[in-house]
């Protein structure tokens, strides 16, 4: 633009313009310092704006996997240490189960042994219908199929007699056998009963009826017999609880392996995201003081140069 | 003789010195010219022995002006008010699309995230409350967002009104100028300060809507506006006025031009600028883009979450219901088809169902007036005929995500319209009342049998519909799964329930360790399909056996499977066959962002360009007070002379007198 003549008014109206606008940019430096954003609308970046969005969005699920994740291991946890209180009382139970096959023991001996026995078998059974803190059974498998959302139920019948005596009782899965798989985000929240206790007619609470059975009405050799028969049966009881165990060992391993994955994945989120919308802030400090200086700048010079006036000088 | 050269210059020079007291007193005026004085000299008059000038005479008063310059700080100035209006209104939608935790689409991920407790924990009532909770915050947002875009269309509409209103006033002042123009001009001096009056009001209109004039030989001007139209000719003004587009009244807004009572409708493209362009561009592109956008999104999340819903049963083991409620009414109501959509090619689009006859009908579209052909499936500028008898409930006519399904023959001639997306999201809410209401579990189940020696683990199962007409059959086909390690595949087998359907593939499916395995269920007349789909993972051994079963009412309660297949949404592909779910606000936020961008960067640039055409026409036409400083000094120092000089001819004159006495 080559500049003959300038006229006053448009001078005037072109000065005032830039100093706001010197202003103005004065503002957006301040606000980016005071905010620590860069990008606060999606006018000032619209492609950080966008692709901030989808961090975020990528962030969030990462806290809803590792909250998912979390009730997993919660509930994992108490079904491991469920199964190692398990584990004792199977321990009490095959001392039991030597002691009476003891030969100088009384039938009454014998009657309380097998007074203990019943205890334990109840309590196995509370710890197999074990719920979470959400109210889901750790034992149920893909899902509990009665009111009460219990692995495994008590059904009793006319009683039938057997070698060791009449039992009207049997305790049933209800669960619904399967186990779900560990993905690379989630872990199973329950873990199969059934392999674990055994199915309806060898499971550790038919091992129980036996022995007790046993040490009420026989004696002799076919008390013996029969207590080797549940002891055997037990070692295979004790072998799966211990499968289980292993298996929930190494979800909880998983566990803490996919917690930390996830932690680094939602740390890398919220670097990116603040790569993206956040202030740098030694380049906005420095950005700030370069539009402080040339705000005052544009003060200054105006004042100066709008006070120049041919006027002044004719008197 | 002296003496009248003497009264002469001093005459001319106060005169000139007038002129210059005028330029000072209107430096600061707005739309004024520095005039200026053409003097000369008076033909000098031959006694005897030479030419013996008569002193100085004042021939014109100019106003310094520059039409070329004039002309392009107008034109500049009209495309700059027009993206200045855009940007404006486009800052005010900003607004409404949030960045970061209060967004539209953070709302959308916590309610779709939301599944991931009822998963954990089907129990837990608090836990499905929540879904419900979150999904209603999001629903409330997406209409409440709706509801803003919806007035600031209103106040934009209004401000267009407003906006022809002054248009009008200032075509009617323009007139009654050239009349004055044309009075005045007759004398053969030029009225200055008339013709300033007029540039003004000529820049002021080009602020409002872009015109182009043409200089009449006897000094009025004709203003065109939208390159073509009379605005203005010589004494007479025409008018323009707003009214609502009658092909879609709510929400498009037309302008007109009047003249002499007859009215013809302006092509927005030829507007060329001035905020009312700007407007018009804000009001029928921008906003029905962005309530589009916001709506496409809506209505994907709606469709998705109700079908995957309606696939779940709730805990008290019967079927869900569907999850979100909208309604896209057709105007006028149509009992000849039904409406249902898919999420996957949402357009934010108005559609347009013209009959031809009862069973023919050409749809079109009105963001670019083009029509859908069924047989290219695409969208084409001549119109085709659809044959609407082969199309059905079952096999509807799919075009832009939209499912028409026809029920019953329809009038010829007669015309319904409809806006999927904006009336999503107009409507959109949550239908469910109770946690109970919250199908969490699947609606079918898979099983290992105990005997399987492989390790082979279910990671996921459930069932999908593939469109909302008719929900799940009842019963369900349940069947086996009996794995071949030979061809890594598994046998379907003991199929029960199957209803005179068909299961596709009828016998082998193939394992790949955390696919799912799909397996169609093909049921009823005209056939409708079912998805079942089943993960699972590790080695099975060969005879491994998978049930497919039907869960009781009661493991119901504790299934949290279609809560998993709520989350797997996150990851469906829906919209433009690129956007995951999730991600659909992304989409929709992109929109509203890349629109914003380019609305500011153009009002960046044309701002400075008016600026600059401004500047070099100012430049020209502007007072300097000091060049006006050094005239006054030049002028007085003349008039001062003069006087001198007139005092010197008297001085003669007295001494010529005295000679006398």
């Amino acid at each position: 633009m080559s500049v003959f003549r300038v006229a006053t008014a448009n001078t005037y109206d072109r000065a005032r313009f830039n100093i706001q606008q010197r202003q103005s940019e004065l503002g957006v430096s301040q606000e980016q310092l005071s905010s620590g954003k860069r990008v606060l609308k999606a006018s000032d970046d619209a492609v950080a704006a966008t692709l901030s969005e989808r961090t975020v969005n990528r962030q969030s699920r990462t806290e809803a996997d590792l909250r998912a994740l979390e009730a997993s291991r919660r509930s994992l946890a108490q079904a491991e240490s469920t199964l190692g209180d398990i584990s004792e009382l199977y321990g009490r139970f095959q001392e039991l189960l030597t002691q009476g096959g003891d030969a100088v023991l009384s039938a009454s001996d014998r009657a309380s042994l097998a007074n203990e026995m019943e205890g334990l078998r109840e309590r196995v059974l509370s710890f197999a219908n074990l719920k979470d803190s959400a109210g889901k059974s750790l034992f149920a498998g893909l899902g509990a199929n009665n009111v009460a959302g219990q692995a495994f139920i008590e059904n009793t019948f006319a009683a039938v007699a057997t070698s060791y005596g009449p039992d009207g009782r049997a305790v049933n899965w209800s669960g619904t056998d399967g186990q779900f798989a560990a993905t690379e985000t989630l872990l199973p929240q329950v873990i199969d009963g059934l392999p674990v206790f055994g199915s309806d007619t060898s499971n550790i609470w038919e091992t129980f009826d036996r022995a007790i059975g046993a040490l009420k009405n026989n004696t002799g050799t076919a008390l013996t017999t029969e207590l080797d028969l549940a002891r055997g049966q037990l070692a295979v009881h004790q072998d799966a609880l211990l499968t289980a165990r292993g298996k929930l060992g190494d979800w909880l391993n998983r566990a803490d392996n996919l917690e930390n994955v996830f932690a680094d994945r939602k740390l890398a989120y919220e670097k990116e995201n603040s790569e993206l919308i956040d202030v740098d802030m030694v380049q906005a400090i420095s950005k700030f003081q370069l539009n402080q200086t040339a705000y005052q700048a544009a003060l200054q010079s105006y004042a100066q140069v709008q006070k120049m006036s041919m006027f002044d000088y004719l008197r | 003789m002296s003496l009248n050269v003497a009264a002469r210059a001093l005459t001319t020079n106060q005169s000139v010195l007038q002129v210059i007291g005028h330029n000072i007193s209107n430096a600061n005026t707005v739309g004024y010219s520095r005039q200026s004085v053409s003097l000369d000299s008076v033909t000098g008059q031959k006694l005897g022995n030479g030419y013996f000038g008569k002193g100085v005479e004042l021939t014109a008063v100019k106003r310094s002006y520059d039409a070329f310059l004039t002309k392009q700080a107008n034109s500049t100035q009209a495309v700059a008010s027009a993206d200045e209006v855009r940007f404006q209104k486009m800052q005010q939608v900003e607004a409404l699309f949030p960045l970061g935790v209060g967004s539209l689409g953070s709302l959308l991920n916590t309610a779709l995230n939301a599944w991931v407790d009822v998963q954990a924990s089907p129990t837990d009532s608090t836990a499905r409350q929540v879904v419900i909770d979150k999904a209603d915050e999001f629903a409330a947002r997406v209409r409440d967002t709706f509801t803003r875009l919806n007035e600031i269309g209103q106040t934009a509409r209004l401000q267009a009104a407003e906006v022809t209103r002054t248009i009008n006033q200032y075509a009617t002042q323009i007139a009654g100028l050239n009349g004055k123009v044309v009075d005045a001009s007759a004398t053969g001096v030029p009225p200055n300060d008339l013709l300033d009056q007029r540039d003004q009001l000529l820049a002021d209109l080009n602020k409002l809507i872009k015109v182009s004039t043409i200089q009449d030989t006897n000094g009025s001007i004709t203003v065109f506006a939208a390159s073509s139209q009379p605005l203005v000719l010589g004494k007479n003004a025409a008018s323009l006025e707003v009214e609502p587009d009658p092909s879609d009244p709510n929400n498009r807004q037309i302008v007109n031009f009047l003249q002499n009572g007859a009215g013809s409708r302006l092509d927005p493209d030829f507007l060329g600028g001035g905020e009312l362009a700007g407007l018009q561009q804000f009001i029928n592109n921008d906003l029905n883009q962005a309530m589009g956008e916001l709506g496409r999104m809506a209505l994907a999340t709606a469709v998705e979450i109700n079908l995957q819903h309606q696939s779940g049963l709730k805990s008290d083991g019967t079927l869900g219901g569907r999850f979100f409620g909208f309604s896209v009414p057709v105007t006028p109501a149509s009992s000849s088809f039904a409406l249902q959509f898919q999420s996957t090619g949402l357009a934010a689009d108005d559609y347009v169902v013209n009959y031809t006859a009862a069973n023919a009908a050409t749809v079109q579209r009105l963001s670019d007036g083009k029509f859908f052909n069924d047989a290219t499936d695409d969208w084409e500028t001549a119109a085709t005929n659809i044959n609407l008898a082969t199309y059905s409930a079952n096999t509807p006519l799919v075009f832009d995500g939209v499912r028409l399904e026809p029920t019953a023959a329809g009038t010829a001639g007669s015309q319904y319209r409809f806006a999927p997306a904006r009336e999503a999201a107009r409507s959109l809410s949550v239908n469910l009342a109770t946690p109970r209401d919250v199908a969490a579990a699947s609606a079918v189940g898979v099983t290992p049998a105990t005997a399987n020696t492989g390790t082979g683990v279910i990671e996921s199962y459930g069932i999908s519909l593939k469109n909302e007409s008719g929900g799940l059959p009842a019963p369900l086909p349940t069947f086996n799964l009996t794995y071949n390690a030979a061809t890594a595949s598994f046998a379907i087998g003991a199929v029960t329930n199957l209803a005179a359907g068909v299961l596709t593939p009828a016998a082998n499916v193939a394992y790949v360790p955390g696919q799912p395995m799909t397996i169609t269920y093909t049921h009823g007349t005209p056939a409708r399909e079912f998805n079942y789909e089943i993960k699972l993972r590790g080695q099975p051994a060969t005879g491994d056996v998978f049930n497919v079963v039907i869960p009781t009412t009661m493991s119901a309660r504790f299934s949290g499977g279609n809560a998993g297949a709520m989350l797997a949404l996150r990851d469906r592909t829906v919209l433009d066959g690129s956007v995951a779910l999730s991600d659909a606000y992304v989409a929709a936020f992109s929109g509203v962002a890349s629109a914003l961008n380019e609305s500011k960067v153009n009002s960046q640039f044309s701002a400075a360009q008016a600026s600059q055409a401004e500047t070099q026409r100012a430049n020209v036409a502007g007072v300097n007070l000091d060049e006006e400083a050094a005239m006054l000094i030049q002028y007085q120092q003349a008039y001062q002379a003069s006087a001198k000089y007139m005092g010197t001819v008297q001085g003669l004159f007295d001494t010529l007198m005295s000679a006398f006495r």
